[in-house]
Protein backbone atom coordinates (compact mmCIF):
# COMPACT_ATOMS: atom_id res chain seq x y z
CA UNK A 1 0.00 0.00 0.00
CA UNK A 2 1.44 3.15 -1.00
CA UNK A 3 0.30 6.31 0.48
CA UNK A 4 1.70 9.65 -0.35
CA UNK A 5 1.85 12.51 -2.82
CA UNK A 6 2.60 12.08 -6.37
CA UNK A 7 2.11 13.91 -9.30
CA UNK A 8 0.09 12.80 -12.07
CA UNK A 9 -1.55 13.75 -14.92
CA UNK A 10 -5.55 14.03 -13.93
CA UNK A 11 -7.77 13.14 -16.26
CA UNK A 12 -10.48 15.65 -15.86
CA UNK A 13 -8.99 18.94 -17.60
CA UNK A 14 -9.69 21.66 -14.32
CA UNK A 15 -7.98 21.12 -11.34
CA UNK A 16 -10.44 21.92 -8.43
CA UNK A 17 -8.96 23.99 -5.41
CA UNK A 18 -8.37 20.32 -3.40
CA UNK A 19 -6.34 19.15 -5.98
CA UNK A 20 -4.27 22.31 -6.14
CA UNK A 21 -3.49 22.30 -2.56
CA UNK A 22 -2.53 18.62 -2.81
CA UNK A 23 -0.10 19.28 -5.90
CA UNK A 24 1.45 21.89 -4.17
CA UNK A 25 2.72 19.49 -1.69
CA UNK A 26 1.66 20.20 1.56
CA UNK A 27 -0.77 18.19 3.73
CA UNK A 28 -3.61 19.69 5.38
CA UNK A 29 -2.31 21.59 8.35
CA UNK A 30 1.28 22.07 7.34
CA UNK A 31 4.52 21.07 6.24
CA UNK A 32 7.08 20.07 7.92
CA UNK A 33 10.38 18.37 7.06
CA UNK A 34 11.09 15.26 9.17
CA UNK A 35 13.61 14.65 10.94
CA UNK A 36 15.03 11.38 8.96
CA UNK A 37 18.68 10.22 7.67
CA UNK A 38 19.54 9.78 4.63
CA UNK A 39 19.73 6.30 5.53
CA UNK A 40 16.90 5.43 7.33
CA UNK A 41 15.32 6.59 3.97
CA UNK A 42 17.06 4.11 1.84
CA UNK A 43 15.88 1.51 3.91
CA UNK A 44 12.57 1.58 2.71
CA UNK A 45 9.87 -0.65 3.67
CA UNK A 46 11.00 -3.07 6.54
CA UNK A 47 9.25 -5.42 8.10
CA UNK A 48 9.12 -6.24 11.78
CA UNK A 49 7.37 -9.34 12.75
CA UNK A 50 6.44 -10.36 15.55
CA UNK A 51 8.83 -12.75 15.96
CA UNK A 52 11.71 -10.56 17.43
CA UNK A 53 10.59 -11.16 20.85
CA UNK A 54 13.75 -10.78 22.49
CA UNK A 55 15.13 -7.74 24.04
CA UNK A 56 17.42 -5.69 22.70
CA UNK A 57 20.70 -4.03 24.06
CA UNK A 58 21.39 -0.44 22.63
CA UNK A 59 24.93 0.12 21.25
CA UNK A 60 26.53 0.76 24.30
CA UNK A 61 27.48 4.71 23.75
CA UNK A 62 28.72 5.62 27.45
CA UNK A 63 24.58 5.00 28.86
CA UNK A 64 23.78 2.45 31.34
CA UNK A 65 22.57 -0.84 31.22
CA UNK A 66 19.16 -0.06 31.96
CA UNK A 67 18.83 0.90 28.29
CA UNK A 68 17.39 -1.68 26.89
CA UNK A 69 14.92 -2.27 24.42
CA UNK A 70 12.34 -4.36 24.96
CA UNK A 71 9.62 -5.41 23.34
CA UNK A 72 6.15 -5.21 25.00
CA UNK A 73 4.19 -7.97 26.26
CA UNK A 74 1.38 -7.88 23.35
CA UNK A 75 3.50 -8.43 20.14
CA UNK A 76 2.97 -5.48 17.42
CA UNK A 77 0.82 -6.21 14.69
CA UNK A 78 3.02 -6.32 10.92
CA UNK A 79 4.38 -2.53 10.53
CA UNK A 80 5.41 -2.01 7.11
CA UNK A 81 7.08 0.85 7.13
CA UNK A 82 6.67 2.63 4.19
CA UNK A 83 8.87 6.01 3.73
CA UNK A 84 5.86 8.26 2.71
CA UNK A 85 3.41 7.51 5.27
CA UNK A 86 5.84 8.84 7.86
CA UNK A 87 7.50 11.66 5.65
CA UNK A 88 3.68 13.67 5.59
CA UNK A 89 3.25 12.92 9.16
CA UNK A 90 2.06 16.58 9.98
CA UNK A 91 2.74 18.87 13.02
CA UNK A 92 -0.81 19.01 14.08
CA UNK A 93 -1.46 15.27 13.58
CA UNK A 94 1.30 14.58 15.97
CA UNK A 95 0.16 16.85 17.85
CA UNK A 96 -3.10 15.38 18.23
CA UNK A 97 -1.77 12.04 19.54
CA UNK A 98 0.53 13.37 21.83
CA UNK A 99 -1.86 15.40 22.91
CA UNK A 100 -3.84 11.76 24.58
CA UNK A 101 -0.96 10.25 26.10
CA UNK A 102 -1.45 9.95 29.54
CA UNK A 103 0.46 12.76 31.53
CA UNK A 104 3.14 11.17 32.88
CA UNK A 105 4.00 9.18 29.78
CA UNK A 106 4.68 12.57 28.50
CA UNK A 107 8.03 13.19 30.31
CA UNK A 108 9.24 10.02 28.53
CA UNK A 109 8.74 10.50 25.13
CA UNK A 110 10.74 13.86 25.78
CA UNK A 111 13.34 12.08 24.87
CA UNK A 112 12.80 10.41 21.44
CA UNK A 113 14.52 13.57 19.28
CA UNK A 114 14.96 17.13 20.02
CA UNK A 115 11.77 18.04 18.07
CA UNK A 116 9.53 15.79 19.99
CA UNK A 117 11.25 17.67 23.61
CA UNK A 118 10.50 20.80 22.22
CA UNK A 119 6.95 19.72 21.06
CA UNK A 120 5.99 18.77 24.74
CA UNK A 121 7.47 21.47 26.48
CA UNK A 122 5.75 23.98 24.03
CA UNK A 123 3.10 25.60 26.36
CA UNK A 124 0.63 26.18 23.24
CA UNK A 125 0.45 21.79 23.42
CA UNK A 126 0.56 21.41 27.37
CA UNK A 127 -2.49 23.77 27.30
CA UNK A 128 -3.74 21.59 24.21
CA UNK A 129 -2.93 18.47 26.36
CA UNK A 130 -4.78 19.55 29.40
CA UNK A 131 -7.85 19.89 27.52
CA UNK A 132 -8.41 16.61 25.99
CA UNK A 133 -10.85 14.91 28.51
CA UNK A 134 -8.83 13.61 31.40
CA UNK A 135 -7.61 9.66 31.22
CA UNK A 136 -9.14 9.10 34.44
CA UNK A 137 -8.75 9.57 38.09
CA UNK A 138 -5.46 9.02 39.88
CA UNK A 139 -4.59 8.79 43.37
CA UNK A 140 -1.83 10.52 45.46
CA UNK A 141 -0.14 8.45 48.59
CA UNK A 142 2.00 10.47 51.15
CA UNK A 143 3.76 8.65 53.35
CA UNK A 144 6.19 10.69 56.17
CA UNK A 145 6.72 9.01 59.46
CA UNK A 146 8.79 11.84 61.04
CA UNK A 147 9.60 15.73 60.76
CA UNK A 148 13.07 14.33 59.32
CA UNK A 149 12.11 11.42 57.43
CA UNK A 150 11.93 12.13 53.03
CA UNK A 151 8.13 11.75 52.33
CA UNK A 152 7.36 8.84 50.02
CA UNK A 153 5.13 9.87 47.71
CA UNK A 154 4.03 7.85 44.44
CA UNK A 155 0.76 8.44 42.12
CA UNK A 156 -1.18 6.12 41.08
CA UNK A 157 -3.60 6.11 37.94
CA UNK A 158 -6.56 3.84 37.98
CA UNK A 159 -6.99 3.09 34.51
CA UNK A 160 -3.65 2.55 33.42
CA UNK A 161 -2.82 0.86 37.09
CA UNK A 162 0.26 1.86 37.24
CA UNK A 163 2.16 3.85 39.72
CA UNK A 164 4.46 6.78 39.43
CA UNK A 165 7.27 7.95 42.26
CA UNK A 166 7.06 11.68 41.33
CA UNK A 167 9.75 13.29 42.58
CA UNK A 168 8.49 15.79 46.05
CA UNK A 169 11.77 16.99 46.63
CA UNK A 170 11.04 20.24 46.80
CA UNK A 171 8.94 19.94 49.95
CA UNK A 172 9.94 21.65 52.74
CA UNK A 173 10.42 19.25 56.30
CA UNK A 174 7.43 20.79 57.74
CA UNK A 175 5.20 19.47 54.78
CA UNK A 176 3.16 16.78 57.15
CA UNK A 177 -0.05 16.96 55.90
CA UNK A 178 -1.72 16.71 52.88
CA UNK A 179 -5.01 18.98 52.96
CA UNK A 180 -6.19 17.74 49.61
CA UNK A 181 -5.60 18.00 46.25
CA UNK A 182 -7.98 19.56 43.58
CA UNK A 183 -7.63 20.51 39.38
CA UNK A 184 -4.29 19.22 39.55
CA UNK A 185 -2.97 21.38 41.89
CA UNK A 186 -1.63 19.58 46.02
CA UNK A 187 -1.78 21.31 49.13
CA UNK A 188 0.13 20.40 52.02
CA UNK A 189 0.58 21.50 55.38
CA UNK A 190 2.82 21.69 58.50
CA UNK A 191 4.32 22.79 61.26
CA UNK A 192 7.35 25.17 60.47
CA UNK A 193 8.83 25.38 64.08
CA UNK A 194 5.76 26.48 65.78
CA UNK A 195 4.38 28.63 62.33
CA UNK A 196 1.73 26.69 60.85
CA UNK A 197 1.75 27.28 57.35
CA UNK A 198 0.50 26.09 53.75
CA UNK A 199 2.14 25.06 50.74
CA UNK A 200 0.21 24.41 47.08
CA UNK A 201 2.05 22.71 44.27
CA UNK A 202 1.64 21.16 40.96
CA UNK A 203 3.41 17.71 41.39
CA UNK A 204 3.50 17.17 37.01
CA UNK A 205 5.21 20.66 36.64
CA UNK A 206 7.05 20.65 39.78
CA UNK A 207 6.07 24.52 40.80
CA UNK A 208 5.71 25.35 43.96
CA UNK A 209 4.68 28.21 46.73
CA UNK A 210 4.62 28.84 50.32
CA UNK A 211 1.45 30.60 51.09
CA UNK A 212 1.80 33.65 53.59
CA UNK A 213 1.18 33.00 57.33
CA UNK A 214 -2.58 32.83 58.07
CA UNK A 215 -3.84 35.47 60.71
CA UNK A 216 -4.01 33.02 63.65
CA UNK A 217 -1.17 30.81 64.00
CA UNK A 218 -3.29 27.66 64.67
CA UNK A 219 -3.31 24.42 63.51
CA UNK A 220 -6.39 24.44 61.80
CA UNK A 221 -8.54 22.14 59.05
CA UNK A 222 -8.26 23.22 56.07
CA UNK A 223 -9.81 22.34 52.51
CA UNK A 224 -8.92 23.54 48.81
CA UNK A 225 -11.18 23.97 46.29
CA UNK A 226 -10.02 24.95 42.83
CA UNK A 227 -11.91 27.30 40.33
CA UNK A 228 -10.47 25.66 36.93
CA UNK A 229 -11.88 28.27 34.71
CA UNK A 230 -10.67 31.61 36.82
CA UNK A 231 -7.47 29.94 37.31
CA UNK A 232 -7.76 30.56 40.59
CA UNK A 233 -8.02 28.78 43.87
CA UNK A 234 -8.93 29.42 47.64
CA UNK A 235 -7.90 27.44 50.65
CA UNK A 236 -10.57 27.69 53.63
CA UNK A 237 -9.20 27.49 57.35
CA UNK A 238 -12.39 26.49 59.66
CA UNK A 239 -12.21 24.71 62.68
CA UNK A 240 -8.82 24.45 64.53
CA UNK A 241 -8.14 21.16 65.49
CA UNK A 242 -7.57 21.97 69.38
CA UNK A 243 -10.89 23.33 69.20
CA UNK A 244 -11.19 24.93 72.45
CA UNK A 245 -11.74 28.42 71.47
CA UNK A 246 -13.38 29.50 68.39
CA UNK A 247 -11.60 31.09 65.60
CA UNK A 248 -12.82 33.32 62.68
CA UNK A 249 -12.81 31.16 59.64
CA UNK A 250 -10.27 32.44 57.53
CA UNK A 251 -9.88 32.48 53.56
CA UNK A 252 -7.26 32.34 50.72
CA UNK A 253 -8.25 33.56 47.51
CA UNK A 254 -5.22 33.21 45.03
CA UNK A 255 -6.61 36.46 43.16
CA UNK A 256 -5.66 38.41 46.15
CA UNK A 257 -2.49 36.80 47.55
CA UNK A 258 -4.00 36.61 50.81
CA UNK A 259 -5.70 35.47 53.69
CA UNK A 260 -9.18 37.09 54.86
CA UNK A 261 -11.17 36.95 58.16
CA UNK A 262 -14.66 35.87 57.50
CA UNK A 263 -17.10 34.81 60.62
CA UNK A 264 -16.35 32.13 63.43
CA UNK A 265 -18.39 28.89 62.91
CA UNK A 266 -21.17 29.74 65.57
CA UNK A 267 -19.96 27.41 68.58
CA UNK A 268 -19.82 24.42 68.62
CA UNK A 269 -18.15 21.73 70.99
CA UNK A 270 -16.41 19.36 68.74
CA UNK A 271 -15.96 19.28 65.32
CA UNK A 272 -15.11 16.33 63.40
CA UNK A 273 -12.72 16.12 60.83
CA UNK A 274 -14.61 15.38 58.03
CA UNK A 275 -15.11 18.10 55.36
CA UNK A 276 -16.40 18.28 52.30
CA UNK A 277 -17.17 20.81 49.31
CA UNK A 278 -19.12 21.32 47.26
CA UNK A 279 -21.02 24.13 45.13
CA UNK A 280 -18.89 26.69 46.27
CA UNK A 281 -19.90 25.64 49.92
CA UNK A 282 -18.07 23.85 52.54
CA UNK A 283 -19.83 21.30 54.61
CA UNK A 284 -18.60 20.29 58.01
CA UNK A 285 -19.39 17.61 60.20
CA UNK A 286 -20.03 18.29 63.99
CA UNK A 287 -19.99 15.90 66.64
CA UNK A 288 -21.67 17.38 69.64
CA UNK A 289 -24.18 17.53 68.69
CA UNK A 290 -23.80 15.57 65.77
CA UNK A 291 -24.92 17.42 62.53
CA UNK A 292 -24.20 19.69 59.73
CA UNK A 293 -22.71 23.15 59.08
CA UNK A 294 -22.21 24.89 56.06
CA UNK A 295 -20.39 27.49 55.27
CA UNK A 296 -20.46 30.03 52.25
CA UNK A 297 -17.25 30.74 50.69
CA UNK A 298 -19.04 33.31 48.55
CA UNK A 299 -20.93 35.27 51.40
CA UNK A 300 -18.44 33.97 54.45
CA UNK A 301 -21.08 32.93 56.38
CA UNK A 302 -22.04 29.75 58.61
CA UNK A 303 -25.38 28.34 58.37
CA UNK A 304 -26.57 25.37 59.99
CA UNK A 305 -28.22 22.37 57.80
CA UNK A 306 -30.64 21.13 59.61
CA UNK A 307 -30.86 17.42 58.39
CA UNK A 308 -31.09 14.57 60.61
CA UNK A 309 -28.46 12.02 60.55
CA UNK A 310 -28.72 8.55 60.53
CA UNK A 311 -29.41 6.67 63.72
CA UNK A 312 -26.49 4.37 64.95
CA UNK A 313 -23.78 6.25 62.55
CA UNK A 314 -20.36 4.68 63.65
CA UNK A 315 -18.39 7.26 61.55
CA UNK A 316 -19.62 10.10 59.00
CA UNK A 317 -17.23 10.81 56.20
CA UNK A 318 -18.31 13.73 53.99
CA UNK A 319 -17.60 13.40 50.09
CA UNK A 320 -18.76 15.77 47.62
CA UNK A 321 -19.88 14.42 44.53
CA UNK A 322 -20.05 16.66 41.24
CA UNK A 323 -22.48 19.61 40.98
CA UNK A 324 -24.27 20.05 44.17
CA UNK A 325 -24.05 16.22 45.29
CA UNK A 326 -22.84 15.62 48.74
CA UNK A 327 -22.79 12.09 50.40
CA UNK A 328 -22.55 11.00 53.86
CA UNK A 329 -20.43 7.58 54.16
CA UNK A 330 -20.47 5.46 57.39
CA UNK A 331 -20.87 2.55 58.82
CA UNK A 332 -24.51 1.81 60.74
CA UNK A 333 -24.83 -0.42 63.66
CA UNK A 334 -23.61 -1.28 66.89
CA UNK A 335 -23.37 -4.53 67.10
CA UNK A 336 -20.59 -6.14 64.52
CA UNK A 337 -22.76 -8.68 62.95
CA UNK A 338 -25.40 -6.56 62.03
CA UNK A 339 -22.64 -3.59 60.76
CA UNK A 340 -23.18 -1.84 57.31
CA UNK A 341 -21.84 0.24 55.30
CA UNK A 342 -24.12 2.89 54.03
CA UNK A 343 -24.11 5.97 51.78
CA UNK A 344 -26.16 8.52 51.73
CA UNK A 345 -27.28 11.63 49.86
CA UNK A 346 -28.36 15.06 50.93
CA UNK A 347 -31.53 16.25 49.74
CA UNK A 348 -31.12 19.75 49.89
CA UNK A 349 -34.42 20.65 49.62
CA UNK A 350 -35.55 19.12 52.82
CA UNK A 351 -32.89 18.78 53.77
CA UNK A 352 -32.69 15.38 54.81
CA UNK A 353 -30.03 12.42 54.09
CA UNK A 354 -31.22 9.70 51.77
CA UNK A 355 -29.89 6.43 51.63
CA UNK A 356 -27.98 5.96 48.19
CA UNK A 357 -26.82 2.07 48.71
CA UNK A 358 -25.34 -0.23 51.13
CA UNK A 359 -22.00 -2.08 51.02
CA UNK A 360 -22.48 -5.21 49.48
CA UNK A 361 -21.82 -7.91 52.76
CA UNK A 362 -19.25 -9.70 50.60
CA UNK A 363 -16.77 -6.63 49.73
CA UNK A 364 -17.76 -5.16 53.62
CA UNK A 365 -16.35 -8.28 55.25
CA UNK A 366 -13.06 -8.38 52.70
CA UNK A 367 -12.29 -4.48 53.22
CA UNK A 368 -12.78 -4.88 56.88
CA UNK A 369 -11.75 -8.00 58.14
CA UNK A 370 -12.54 -6.74 62.00
CA UNK A 371 -15.51 -4.25 62.88
CA UNK A 372 -13.48 -2.12 64.51
CA UNK A 373 -10.92 -2.01 61.78
CA UNK A 374 -9.91 1.61 60.23
CA UNK A 375 -10.49 2.87 57.18
CA UNK A 376 -10.66 5.79 55.05
CA UNK A 377 -13.05 6.93 52.82
CA UNK A 378 -12.62 10.19 49.97
CA UNK A 379 -13.83 11.24 46.59
CA UNK A 380 -13.97 12.91 43.68
CA UNK A 381 -16.49 13.28 40.98
CA UNK A 382 -18.92 10.54 41.84
CA UNK A 383 -16.56 8.13 42.63
CA UNK A 384 -16.18 6.97 46.71
CA UNK A 385 -13.01 4.97 47.59
CA UNK A 386 -12.77 3.26 50.95
CA UNK A 387 -9.39 2.35 51.75
CA UNK A 388 -8.47 -0.49 54.41
CA UNK A 389 -5.67 0.75 56.67
CA UNK A 390 -3.84 -2.41 57.56
CA UNK A 391 -4.84 -4.57 54.55
CA UNK A 392 -3.67 -2.10 51.88
CA UNK A 393 -7.12 -2.57 49.75
CA UNK A 394 -8.92 -0.08 47.63
CA UNK A 395 -12.85 -0.01 46.91
CA UNK A 396 -14.00 1.83 44.61
CA UNK A 397 -17.79 2.92 44.29
CA UNK A 398 -18.78 4.13 41.16
CA UNK A 399 -22.58 6.28 42.41
CA UNK A 400 -23.59 7.02 38.82
CA UNK A 401 -22.90 3.54 37.46
CA UNK A 402 -23.84 1.69 40.49
CA UNK A 403 -20.92 -0.56 40.46
CA UNK A 404 -18.41 -1.63 43.07
CA UNK A 405 -15.19 -2.35 42.32
CA UNK A 406 -11.50 -3.60 43.72
CA UNK A 407 -8.81 -1.37 42.79
CA UNK A 408 -6.65 -3.61 40.79
CA UNK A 409 -3.04 -3.73 40.62
CA UNK A 410 -2.30 -1.30 42.91
CA UNK A 411 -1.13 -3.04 46.63
CA UNK A 412 -1.80 0.24 48.14
CA UNK A 413 0.68 0.56 50.42
CA UNK A 414 -1.40 2.43 52.83
CA UNK A 415 0.42 1.55 56.46
CA UNK A 416 0.67 5.07 58.03
CA UNK A 417 -0.03 6.82 54.17
CA UNK A 418 -1.86 9.60 53.83
CA UNK A 419 -4.36 9.03 50.46
CA UNK A 420 -6.11 11.42 48.10
CA UNK A 421 -7.73 11.51 44.40
CA UNK A 422 -5.66 13.67 42.50
CA UNK A 423 -5.96 14.63 38.46
CA UNK A 424 -2.55 15.36 36.84
CA UNK A 425 -2.53 18.33 34.68
CA UNK A 426 -0.14 20.75 33.43
CA UNK A 427 -2.43 23.72 33.03
CA UNK A 428 -2.70 23.99 37.11
CA UNK A 429 -1.45 27.17 38.20
CA UNK A 430 -0.39 27.74 41.42
CA UNK A 431 -0.77 31.25 40.96
CA UNK B 1 -37.64 9.85 -2.85
CA UNK B 2 -34.33 8.77 -3.68
CA UNK B 3 -31.25 9.73 -1.43
CA UNK B 4 -29.01 12.06 -2.33
CA UNK B 5 -25.47 10.14 -3.26
CA UNK B 6 -21.85 11.53 -3.50
CA UNK B 7 -19.21 9.46 -5.23
CA UNK B 8 -15.68 10.07 -3.83
CA UNK B 9 -12.87 8.70 -6.18
CA UNK B 10 -9.74 7.14 -4.43
CA UNK B 11 -6.36 8.23 -5.10
CA UNK B 12 -6.03 4.97 -7.00
CA UNK B 13 -8.65 6.00 -8.70
CA UNK B 14 -11.65 3.79 -7.63
CA UNK B 15 -15.02 5.35 -6.75
CA UNK B 16 -16.84 5.23 -3.40
CA UNK B 17 -20.60 6.45 -2.87
CA UNK B 18 -22.24 7.86 0.36
CA UNK B 19 -25.20 8.99 1.47
CA UNK B 20 -24.67 13.00 1.26
CA UNK B 21 -26.50 13.07 4.70
CA UNK B 22 -23.65 10.38 6.25
CA UNK B 23 -20.81 12.28 4.23
CA UNK B 24 -21.56 16.09 5.30
CA UNK B 25 -20.02 14.60 9.23
CA UNK B 26 -17.04 15.53 7.54
CA UNK B 27 -16.87 19.66 7.24
CA UNK B 28 -14.91 19.29 4.15
CA UNK B 29 -17.24 17.72 2.31
CA UNK B 30 -20.38 19.70 3.92
CA UNK B 31 -18.60 23.20 2.54
CA UNK B 32 -18.48 21.45 -0.74
CA UNK B 33 -21.85 20.56 -0.42
CA UNK B 34 -22.83 23.80 0.00
CA UNK B 35 -21.16 25.98 -2.00
CA UNK B 36 -22.71 23.34 -4.67
CA UNK B 37 -18.86 22.00 -5.65
CA UNK B 38 -19.88 18.48 -4.71
CA UNK B 39 -22.60 17.61 -7.83
CA UNK B 40 -19.42 15.36 -9.98
CA UNK B 41 -17.29 13.03 -8.81
CA UNK B 42 -15.04 14.25 -5.87
CA UNK B 43 -11.68 13.38 -5.98
CA UNK B 44 -9.76 12.53 -2.89
CA UNK B 45 -6.01 12.26 -4.02
CA UNK B 46 -4.60 12.08 -0.58
CA UNK B 47 -6.50 9.14 -0.08
CA UNK B 48 -5.89 5.61 -1.04
CA UNK B 49 -9.11 3.73 -1.58
CA UNK B 50 -7.83 1.18 1.33
CA UNK B 51 -8.24 4.13 3.81
CA UNK B 52 -11.50 5.84 2.16
CA UNK B 53 -12.95 2.34 2.90
CA UNK B 54 -12.64 2.52 6.32
CA UNK B 55 -13.73 6.28 6.24
CA UNK B 56 -16.76 5.49 4.25
CA UNK B 57 -17.48 3.04 6.83
CA UNK B 58 -17.05 4.97 9.52
CA UNK B 59 -18.87 8.05 8.26
CA UNK B 60 -22.12 5.18 8.03
CA UNK B 61 -21.89 3.71 11.02
CA UNK B 62 -21.26 7.08 13.22
CA UNK B 63 -24.95 7.40 13.21
CA UNK B 64 -26.33 4.24 13.90
CA UNK B 65 -23.89 2.75 16.32
CA UNK B 66 -23.14 3.70 19.88
CA UNK B 67 -20.05 5.14 21.13
CA UNK B 68 -18.66 1.74 23.22
CA UNK B 69 -19.47 0.06 19.44
CA UNK B 70 -17.29 2.67 17.66
CA UNK B 71 -14.74 2.62 19.34
CA UNK B 72 -13.90 -0.86 18.45
CA UNK B 73 -14.12 0.30 14.88
CA UNK B 74 -10.44 1.50 15.70
CA UNK B 75 -9.43 -1.93 17.61
CA UNK B 76 -7.19 -4.32 15.73
CA UNK B 77 -5.45 -2.08 13.56
CA UNK B 78 -2.53 -1.37 12.34
CA UNK B 79 -0.21 1.67 13.26
CA UNK B 80 0.27 2.29 9.61
CA UNK B 81 -3.45 2.10 9.01
CA UNK B 82 -4.54 3.93 12.12
CA UNK B 83 -2.04 7.01 11.12
CA UNK B 84 -3.61 6.72 7.27
CA UNK B 85 -7.15 6.80 8.98
CA UNK B 86 -6.21 10.00 11.44
CA UNK B 87 -4.37 11.95 8.25
CA UNK B 88 -7.50 11.12 6.39
CA UNK B 89 -9.68 12.32 9.38
CA UNK B 90 -7.25 15.76 9.66
CA UNK B 91 -7.96 16.21 5.59
CA UNK B 92 -11.43 15.63 5.42
CA UNK B 93 -12.11 17.79 9.15
CA UNK B 94 -14.08 14.74 10.22
CA UNK B 95 -13.48 15.23 14.38
CA UNK B 96 -14.73 11.84 15.67
CA UNK B 97 -12.83 10.07 13.23
CA UNK B 98 -9.57 12.00 14.00
CA UNK B 99 -10.26 11.37 18.05
CA UNK B 100 -11.13 7.60 17.93
CA UNK B 101 -7.80 7.63 15.49
CA UNK B 102 -5.52 9.65 17.79
CA UNK B 103 -6.38 7.92 21.13
CA UNK B 104 -5.89 4.47 19.58
CA UNK B 105 -2.26 5.99 18.33
CA UNK B 106 -2.00 7.40 21.73
CA UNK B 107 -2.67 4.61 23.44
CA UNK B 108 -0.52 2.02 21.47
CA UNK B 109 2.43 4.97 21.79
CA UNK B 110 1.91 4.84 25.70
CA UNK B 111 3.63 1.36 26.14
CA UNK B 112 6.26 1.89 23.46
CA UNK B 113 10.18 2.27 24.52
CA UNK B 114 11.76 5.58 23.28
CA UNK B 115 14.13 3.17 21.08
CA UNK B 116 10.52 1.49 19.83
CA UNK B 117 9.66 4.98 18.96
CA UNK B 118 12.35 6.04 17.25
CA UNK B 119 11.93 2.32 14.83
CA UNK B 120 8.41 3.07 14.58
CA UNK B 121 8.59 6.81 13.47
CA UNK B 122 11.86 6.92 11.65
CA UNK B 123 13.22 9.39 14.26
CA UNK B 124 16.77 10.04 14.23
CA UNK B 125 18.48 10.51 18.02
CA UNK B 126 19.87 13.56 17.53
CA UNK B 127 20.67 14.13 21.14
CA UNK B 128 23.96 13.71 22.19
CA UNK B 129 24.43 10.52 25.02
CA UNK B 130 25.50 13.42 27.26
CA UNK B 131 22.39 15.19 26.54
CA UNK B 132 19.95 11.86 26.21
CA UNK B 133 21.72 10.81 29.70
CA UNK B 134 20.35 14.32 31.21
CA UNK B 135 17.31 14.22 30.56
CA UNK B 136 16.70 10.78 31.23
CA UNK B 137 18.27 12.00 34.47
CA UNK B 138 15.79 15.06 35.28
CA UNK B 139 12.76 12.23 35.41
CA UNK B 140 13.83 8.61 36.48
CA UNK B 141 10.90 8.10 37.77
CA UNK B 142 9.58 8.08 33.87
CA UNK B 143 11.63 5.68 32.76
CA UNK B 144 11.31 3.27 35.52
CA UNK B 145 8.37 1.61 34.30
Amino acid sequence: MVVGIREESSDSGSRDLMTQLVMMGCSFGGSRSRNTSPMARAIGSRNISPSRQKTVKTKPRGLDEEMIAKFPKTPHPDVRMEDDIWAMLPEDLLNEILARVPPFMIFRLRSVCKRWNSILQDNGFLKFHSQVPSHGPCLLTFCKNSQSQTPNCSVFSLPLKQWYRIPFTFLPQWAFWIVGSSGGLVCFSGLDGLTFRTLVCNPLTQKWRILPKMHNNQQRQLSMVVYRKQRSFKIIAANDLYGDKSLPTEVFDSNLGRWSLHQKMPAVNFCSSKMAFCDSRLYLETLSPLGLMMYQVDSGYWEHIPAKFPRSLLDGYLVAGTQKRLFLVGRVGLYSTLQSMRIWELDHSKPMWVEVTRMPPRFFRALLRLSAERFECFGQDNLILFTSWNQGKGLLYDVDKKQWSWIAGCGLRLHNSQVCFYEPRFDASIY
Amino acid sequence: MSKKMLTFMSKDKQQFTIEEEFAVQSVTIRNMVEEDCASSVIPLPNVHSETLTLVIEYLNKQASVAENDLKKFVDEKQISTLLDLAKAASYLDIKGLMDLACEKLADLIKDMTVEELREIFQIENDFTPEEEQALRAEFPWAFEV
